[in-house]
C-alpha cells in the first residue's frame, strides 16, 4: 500500500500556487490520486505510461494539471520510491519555473536517497 | 511532530495552509471515479493510449485528455469505446433513491440474484475445469450463508422504518403489490421475496 510523505516540500511555493492557480493545484493532486490508485493496484513504476505523469530522470516524476479548461501549466513533482511503497511529494511550479523546479527536486531525492544507502 | 497524511485530500490542504482544499480535492476525486477505474482498466490490461485511440479510432491526445479529466467530462461513447478497446464490457445499476427502504432492497436483491445468474452461466463456460467448478460451488455456500446473515440484519435496521411508512407503503403506486400484511409480515423472505413469484 503506497503512502504519502511531504517532508521535504517547501510549504510556501503549494501555498503561493494555490493562491493563484486553485484549480490547477487541486487537479494536480486529484491526478496525484488517479496514478496511487494505479500503483495500488499493483501496477509498477515505468511498467505504464499515462500523459498527465511523465518521467523527468533520476526517479524524478511530473504530474501535470491536465484536465482544466483554460489553465496555467503547473506540475507537482514526486518521487515515487518502490521499494518502500513511498510516494514522496517535493515541489510544484508553473512551465515558467520549471527548470528551478527540476534542480531542486532532484536535490531532495539525492538528500532522501542518501541517508538510506549510508545505512546499508 | 507532524502525523503520516492519511489521503491526498490531506497533504493538498497541509501542503497549501488552506482546510478548504481538502474538500475541495475530495469532492473532486469523487468525481473522478469512472475516469480513474478506466485508466486502471487499461493499465490492468497492458494496454497502451495509442492503442486504445486506434481502436476508437481517434488521435492519442483525445485518450490522455479523457484520463486526465473527470467523470462530467466523459461522452457515453467514448465510456463505450475505450471498454471496448479493452474488452470489458460494462453493467449498469439503477437505482432509485425515491423509493422506499423495501423497494430499494428488492433492487438490490434482483441485481445479486442477476449476478449469480452470470456466475452461473460462467460457471457452465468451464464445466470442464472441476477445480474451478469446485470452487464456485464453495463460492455460492458462502455467499448464500453471509447473504441471509446480513439479511437478516438488515431487516432489522429496516424494521423500524417500513413499520413507521406502513400506510404509504400500501398506497404507493411504485410497490403496487406490496400488501399491508407483507410489510409486517416477521420473515425476511415474506416481505422481499413475495415480489419475485
Amino acid at each position: 500500500m503506497w503512502y504519502i510523505k511531504d517532508a521535504e516540500a517547501s510549504r510556501s511555493s503549494f501555498k503561493k500556487l494555490n493562491k493563484n492557480h486553485q484549480k490547477e493545484y487541486v487537479a494536480c493532486f486529484v491526478n496525484l490520486d488517479k496514478i496511487l490508485t494505479v500503483l495500488n493496484s499493483g501496477s509498477k513504476i515505468g511498467g505504464f505510461k499515462v500523459g498527465f505523469f511523465r518521467s523527468e530522470g533520476s526517479g524524478l516524476y511530473r504530474i501535470g494539471q491536465t484536465g482544466v479548461k483554460a489553465s496555467k501549466e503547473v506540475r507537482l513533482y514526486v518521487y515515487p520510491e518502490s521499494e518502500d511503497e513511498i510516494m514522496y511529494i517535493l515541489s510544484i511550479g508553473t512551465k515558467e519555473t520549471q527548470k528551478n523546479d527540476i534542480n531542486e527536486a532532484k536535490r531532495k531525492i539525492k538528500k532522501i536517497k542518501g541517508p538510506k544507502k549510508e545505512n546499508i | 511532530m507532524r502525523k503520516q497524511p492519511k489521503s491526498v485530500a490531506e497533504t493538498a490542504a497541509y501542503l497549501a495552509g488552506n482546510e478548504t482544499i481538502k474538500g475541495q480535492v475530495e469532492h473532486e476525486i469523487q468525481r473522478s471515479r469512472m475516469v480513474t477505474t478506466l485508466l486502471q482498466l487499461r493499465i490492468q490490461k497492458g494496454k497502451t493510449q495509442k492503442q486504445v485511440a486506434d481502436y476508437m479510432g481517434c488521435d492519442p491526445s483525445k485518450i490522455s485528455k479523457l484520463e486526465a479529466g473527470n467523470d462530467l467530462q466523459l461522452k457515453w461513447m467514448d465510456i463505450l469505446g475505450y471498454l471496448s478497446a479493452l474488452g470489458v464490457s460494462i453493467n449498469i445499476l439503477f437505482e432509485d433513491h425515491s423509493l422506499p427502504a423495501a423497494g430499494r432492497i428488492k433492487q438490490h436483491v434482483f441485481a445479486i440474484h442477476n449476478l449469480l445468474e452470470k456466475l452461473a452461466g460462467l460457471a457452465q463456460q468451464v464445466c470442464d475445469d472441476t477445480k474451478i467448478v469446485d470452487k464456485i460451488h464453495q463460492f455460492y455456500g458462502e455467499v448464500l450463508f453471509n447473504f441471509l446473515g446480513t439479511f437478516g440484519d438488515s431487516y432489522k435496521k429496516l424494521l423500524p422504518f417500513v413499520k413507521f411508512d406502513e400506510s404509504e407503503l400500501s398506497e404507493s403506486s411504485s410497490l403496487p403489490k406490496v400488501s399491508k400484511k407483507q410489510v409486517k409480515a416477521k420473515s425476511t423472505s415474506e416481505v422481499n421475496f413475495a415480489h419475485r413469484a
